[in-house]
């Protein structure tokens, strides 16, 4: 090595990681974030089109599903069992595709990282990003199943209202995906520590189908269930956007509160949980 | 690190050569310290979430976790341009140095810093998930690298040309090869002009004409001003490429220095 070496400019901030923390001293990095942004947008891609490949059907597996049991279930509803709503096959399309992408999301997020170690292991970008972008995929899948409720205008046009409340549905979508943002960053560190998360998360869900109005209104609940049904934020989330979607009424203060409130409360502690775990994946997984 | 003996002897041409060298290395700035660094594991023996060990944790005769240290009390620094070669048994603890400095995992005690942007190849197959694509697994891993949107397009098909992959971009990865693995995770590394490159034993694997290209391609980055940390049991390429070896043994360094010197005490003391 006798020649000489033209020497590069080195940034002043150094990136120092302790037992502790790894962080970087002296100036900040501000043009991070927006890498990271789109390696976010690239894993939620992969993670979608790695879910159909080799399918001939793709993602219509995924519309046929909450399809097949809203006609099942609005037969059982109407003719077996009265439930009186004359708008229930909409009604529990909607709380079926949105129970779909947080039953998914949650199963899916959950084992991110067990799943995905090769990258773990090897691969240096913030950890975070892989179960938020399993749960992102998620959201692309619920956006198209989606869809499947601009067929049924025609079918059931009683059912619809076109008015200004349906600008509220991606507000209520965001506050859906930040309480599964929380969700996942939990569930998926714990998993990787204490392997039974996924069992629990799957034991949950099968419980919270039944304490979320999917299948039936929340108004047929008897009093003191209702107040505790109205608790869980997924009631808000799901009410709300019936609301907007079919009847036009914006969800009311009390409402905004029951949806916004677990779901920042939630963020947080999804956040502290992961960032207290997070050291221990690279060592677990 | 260089024996005081041979200092007291009127200095040869090859010496004053070598001192004018150090002289010109330590006007250079660091770029990497290592600073007391150890790491634990843990050994897995006992499941410690198991039902019966949680009861035991209760009761508090729970066993206490076993641990091993791969490396300890491990001190370095590094000074941009230098190519360092880590030699040492398997388990002397060279690929989780590695690891703690790329950040795939956290150091135990002790502490590291470094600066500028770090390539790291940690053994074959880099970040890649089976069903991704050869072009995916170009823009995660590119991305994971700190590489922009632009860069990872105006990188890819330099990199696909460089690992002989140009057919199989659209091919999910596990279809490859694992010298097709190999090539691609060496492609990715070098190409996002790192100011680090951290590799592990990435020159074991691939054909010959492979490894001469690497060769090749890594000399390029030498004399470009890239400071390299080359992790490798084989002694050959060690000596080819380093300009200082370090040895670890037992999770501490056992000698650090002149590239020749250190890799004789390794083969002896091996």
């Amino acid at each position: 090595m006798a020649t000489p070496v033209p020497v590069r400019h080195l940034p002043d901030a150094w990136i120092v990681r302790t037992p502790k923390r790894s962080f970087v001293e002296g100036k900040a990095r501000a043009a991070a974030t927006t890498g990271w942004l789109s390696a976010l947008w690239i894993l939620t891609r992969h993670e979608f089109r790695a879910r159909y490949r080799g399918q001939a059907l793709g993602v219509i597996w995924s519309l046929l599903n909450p399809v097949i049991m809203m006609g099942i279930l609005s037969v059982i509803f109407t003719h077996v069992f009265p439930s009186g709503k004359k708008d229930y096959p909409i009604f529990v399309l909607i709380g079926l595709v949105v129970w779909q992408f947080v039953g998914s999301a949650l199963n899916a997020g959950t084992t991110a990282f067990v799943a995905h170690a090769d990258i773990i292991k090897r691969t240096i970008f913030p950890r975070q990003l892989l179960p938020l972008a399993v749960m992102l995929s998620f959201g692309i899948n619920f956006l198209i199943e989606s869809s499947v409720l601009l067929i049924f205008i025609p079918v059931f046009p009683s059912s619809f209202t076109l008015s200004w409340t349906l600008l509220l549905v991606p507000v209520i979508l965001a506050f859906l995906v930040l309480l599964l943002a929380a969700l996942v960053l939990a569930t998926s560190v714990l998993h990787v520590v204490y392997r039974d998360v996924a069992y629990l998360v799957q034991t949950a869900l099968l419980i919270f189908y039944w304490l979320t109005p999917i299948i039936y209104p929340v108004d047929r609940v008897p009093e003191p269930y209702q107040t505790v049904l109205k608790c869980n934020p997924l009631t808000g989330i799901m009410n709300g956007l019936r609301g907007c979607v079919m009847n036009g009424t914006p969800p009311s203060l009390l409402q905004w509160a029951s949806i916004a409130v677990p779901s920042l409360v939630a963020f947080g502690l999804g956040w502290l949980i992961f960032k207290h775990y997070e050291r221990m994946v690279l060592d677990h997984v | 690190m260089y024996s005081q003996a041979v200092r007291l002897v009127a200095p040869t041409d090859e010496q004053q050569q070598e001192t004018v060298e150090k002289a010109a290395l330590e006007a250079r700035a660091v770029i990497v310290k290592v600073d007391n660094v150890g790491k634990a594991f843990r050994r897995f023996e006992v499941q410690p979430f198991l039902l019966r060990n949680l009861a035991l944790r209760i009761v508090g005769k729970a066993p206490k976790p076993k641990e091993f240290w791969p490396l300890q009390d491990v001190s370095f620094e590094i000074r941009q341009g230098e190519t360092v070669g880590i030699v040492g048994h398997n388990g002397c603890g060279k690929s989780t140095l590695l690891r703690i400095i790329a950040g795939a995992c956290y150091p135990t005690k002790g502490r590291v810093q470094l600066r500028g942007r770090v390539a790291p190849l940690l053994s074959l197959g880099v970040g890649f998930q089976p069903d991704m694509t050869g072009r995916e697994c170009i823009e995660i891993n590119a991305t994971a690298l700190g590489m922009s949107r632009e860069e990872i397009a105006r990188a890819e098909q330099p990199i696909a040309e460089f690992a002989e992959l140009k057919d199989f971009l659209e091919t999910p990865v596990r279809f490859y090869s694992s010298g097709m693995l190999a090539r691609l995770g060496f492609a990715i590394a070098i190409h996002s002009t790192p100011d680090l490159l951290l590799l592990d034993e990435v020159l074991a694997v691939g054909d010959h004409a492979f490894q001469r290209k690497c060769i090749a391609r890594i000399r390029e980055l030498q004399e470009a001003g890239t400071t390299i940390l080359y992790v490798s049991h084989a002694d050959g390429a060690v000596q080819e490429l380093c300009s200082r070896a370090i040895w670890l043994h037992g999770g501490h360094i056992a000698a650090d220095g002149n590239p020749a010197d250190v890799v004789a005490a390794y083969l002896r003391g091996g």
